[in-house]
């Protein structure tokens, strides 16, 4: 999962945690939101290990000592 | 002079801790309440926080064009917590931050320019973020006069750092002018020092490291910084939530934009006590209850502001233990 994409869930999340005060049929909407904030987070906590772990970007600049 | 600036710095410093005193001790009264928290939601604030440090990195490292993780959190968090305990923290902050880089061989100008570059980003996020407010305020929310001022600020701080942008974006010469401008100004102002002579030649030359060192890569730059706005903010919501109330997300992001910018204001030490007394207060504004407000605040504070503290003296030994022995030898 990418940091965008996991952003994105969160964000989702957010709104139907915090923003949304509507009434579905059989669904409660904190809980979806709750679940895709989670979600979001475990995706965004992946992405950030995986991005950390990998020369994905650039040349380095270590310094040979 | 600079035993004069700094005597200036912890008087500032002490009439603001004055000022905003009562305040603090409010919140800080607070204290024994913070163990009725749901701790759910405060595991929540403490994940999203890290996680919000993690994306400030990310930027970080994409503007300093390296991929050396340990290093660039060892020096931010260190430089954080520094930036936290002086007044005019941020100067002193950015400065240690610079030192730290460049003592473990990163190229100086790629390092006046990322850090530069990240600052620039990560204020225009936060600026940006009463846009989001918007919805709420068209569709018929009540926001009072001050929250509405604050709105107002962020966007036109926005829109100058966007012009900014525009500017340092659009060719050499209309940044070789503003630096002709900005040495012609301070070259007026401060008589007593030399004379600045090579101005406008740096900033071409810092700029065009800018655009070199984020080039194609500013998409991912602008989700980090982004991301990270959104985390830091979101920890405030859940702190809200951990103490059991609901406020309007709307309304709550003009309160955080607000203790942002009071965050910036160089007086005391990261804004300590400015902080905790406009968030709480503009909480207030937002709709929250006084003592849910205040409660609130120190349980956000205490995952934005202090245990980044605690992390960053850790960060400061482990660098001294990684990369300081190395230097030694």
């Amino acid at each position: 999962m990418s940091i965008g994409l996991s952003l994105l869930l969160i964000a989702a999340g957010a709104i139907l945690t915090w923003a949304v005060s509507a009434d579905v049929g059989g669904v409660d909407l904190h809980i979806v939101g709750v679940i895709l904030l989670v979600v979001g987070l475990a995706g965004l906590l992946l992405a950030l290990v995986l991005t950390f772990s990998h020369e994905s970007w650039g040349p380095r600049h270590r310094r040979d000592v | 002079m600079k035993v004069g600036k700094r005597v200036l710095g912890l008087v500032a410093a002490g009439v603001g801790l004055y000022v905003v005193w009562p305040s603090l001790v409010e919140i800080f009264s607070a204290w024994p309440r913070l163990m009725t928290l749901d701790p759910w939601w405060l595991l929540g604030m403490f994940v999203c926080e890290a996680l919000s440090f993690a994306l400030l990195w990310l930027l970080l490292e994409l503007a300093l064009h390296t991929n050396r993780t340990l290093l660039v959190a060892s020096t931010q968090l260190s430089s954080n917590a520094f930036g936290r305990v002086m007044p005019g923290g941020g100067a002193a902050a950015a400065a240690l931050q610079y030192k730290l880089l460049v003592q473990e061989g990163l190229d100086r100008s790629s390092v006046a320019a990322g850090l530069a570059a990240t600052q620039l980003i990560s204020t225009a996020v936060v600026a940006a973020m009463p846009i989001l407010s918007l919805p709420a305020i068209l569709g018929g929310a009540t926001v009072n006069h001050q929250l509405l001022v604050t709105a107002l600020v962020g966007i036109a701080t926005f829109a100058l750092i966007l012009a900014g942008t525009a500017v340092l974006f659009a060719s050499d010469r209309a940044v070789a002018a503003v630096g002709r401008a900005g040495q012609w100004l301070r070259n007026r102002i401060v008589r007593r020092r030399e004379p600045l002579r090579v101005l406008p030649e740096r900033l071409v030359a810092q700029r065009r490291t800018m655009i070199e060192t984020l080039g194609n890569r500013w998409g991912l730059a602008l989700t980090a910084a982004g991301g990270r706005s959104l985390l830091d903010f979101l920890a405030l919501l859940c702190a809200l939530s951990a103490v059991g109330t609901k406020a309007r997300p709307g309304l709550v992001i003009l309160a955080y934009v607000a203790a942002s910018l009071l965050g910036m204001i160089p007086i005391t030490p990261g804004g300590l006590g400015f902080v905790e007394a406009g968030l709480s207060s503009t909480l207030v504004l937002a709709g929250v209850g006084a003592a849910d407000a205040v409660l609130a605040t120190l349980a956000y504070r205490l995952a934005s502001y202090w245990l980044p503290l605690i992390a960053g003296a850790f960060a400061y030994g482990g660098y001294r233990a990684s990369f300081g022995a190395r230097l030694a030898q």
